[in-house]
């Protein structure tokens, strides 16, 4: 108390510098929310049918004829002007062409709104972009898409496995993929 | 009798209020251009990638196209209730603009009822007291306190 009133201004500084360093200390070690599996009333429920023709190459798509063909499906919403999209595309890339030839796993992708086609179009062109994208408005509140990057991992029965928030590394999307397969999933 | 006329005459004022009050909140919504009713729904729900807006408010993608979801139901014939069951199913209740009907949340529809029926009753008493006039007299000593007092100033004059 004599030390407090000695000197004020140094002991207030002082518990200001500590919470700081706290707080620094908490944000600097927590675990980062990218590619988080994320809690989502519909996870487990039947996945609503995204259909369309793919911007790409006017090819008519359906997530259904993926899981028809007994396929786990990732469906990505992205947008070019979103910078977190654009890192995790070499990963979904290196995902998609890999279970390309396995015959397990595809990739769909739903443009978010604002769409600009021509920028998507661009977009695949110059990163090399192998599946399909859309544009269904319809699929954002289907899905309850709350920000992008946002996917879900579909499984062949047709039901929705994980939500999965935030740009993703190709590691988490094979461990993920790997955890749903290993999985026994009661329809 | 002029008691009870009184009585009457409240009981119906009161039958009156509670009548318009239900009739004027009553949902219309059926009447409502789709457009219209969409924005009313719209309202109801949280902008998913805004900060304190509505759908209705919001001119981000997520919303635009939340909206435009909730006017294709609209068109297809479906109830509020439906359509925000529709947008709970997807979202979780937490994206709906209105507090739950259960729990400690509830209080916010009770207490305005509640306070409501407090202040009526409250005006009711007050109502009763100014009307009938204290059962009050001056006693003898009253009187001659004043009577002294009056006294003692006009002799200070």
């Amino acid at each position: 108390m004599k030390v407090f009133k000695e000197r004020p201004a140094l002991i207030i500084a002082g518990v200001v510098a500590l919470v700081f360093a706290v707080l620094v200390g908490l944000l600097a070690t927590r675990k980062s929310t990218e590619g988080a599996v994320a809690a989502s009333p519909i996870v487990g429920h039947r996945a609503p049918e995204i259909a369309g023709v793919s911007i790409i190459d006017g090819a008519s798509v359906r997530l259904s004829d993926y899981t028809h063909a007994n396929k786990f499906v990732l469906v990505n919403f992205f947008s070019t002007t979103c910078v977190p999209c654009v890192q995790e595309h070499p990963s979904i890339r290196a995902f998609a062409e890999r279970h390309a030839k396995a015959g397990d796993a595809a990739v769909l992708a739903v443009l978010f709104p604002p769409v600009n086609k021509d920028d998507a179009k661009e977009f695949w062109a110059r990163q090399k972009g192998s599946w399909p994208l859309l544009d269904d408005d319809k699929a954002i509140p289907d899905y309850g898409v709350t920000g992008i990057p946002e996917s879900f991992l579909i499984g062949p029965e047709g039901f929705i496995r994980a939500k999965i928030t935030g740009g993703i590394k190709e590691k988490r999307l094979e461990a993920l993929l790997a955890a749903a397969k290993s999985a026994t999933f009661a329809t | 009798m002029a008691k009870r006329k009184s009585l009457l005459f409240v009981v119906g004022l009161l039958v009156v209020l509670v009548v318009a009050i239900a009739f004027g909140s009553r949902s219309n919504d059926k009447a409502l251009a789709p457009t219209e009713r969409a924005t009313r729904l719209a309202e109801r729900v949280k902008c998913p990638t805004c900060l304190g807006q509505s759908v209705a408010e919001s001119r981000a993608g997520a919303s635009r196209a939340i909206y435009t979801e909730l006017l294709r139901r609209v068109r297809a014939g479906q109830s509020d209730k439906e359509i925000l069951g529709y947008v709970e199913s997807r979202y979780g209740k937490a994206q709906l603009l209105l507090p739950e009907r259960s729990g400690i949340a509830s209080a916010v529809w009770i207490l305005p009822v509640v306070v409501l029926f407090a202040a009526l009753f409250g005006l009711g008493m007050a109502f009763r007291r100014w009307r009938y006039p204290l059962a009050m007299a001056a006693t003898d000593e009253d009187r001659a306190l004043v009577a002294a007092t009056l006294n003692r100033d006009e002799a200070g004059q």
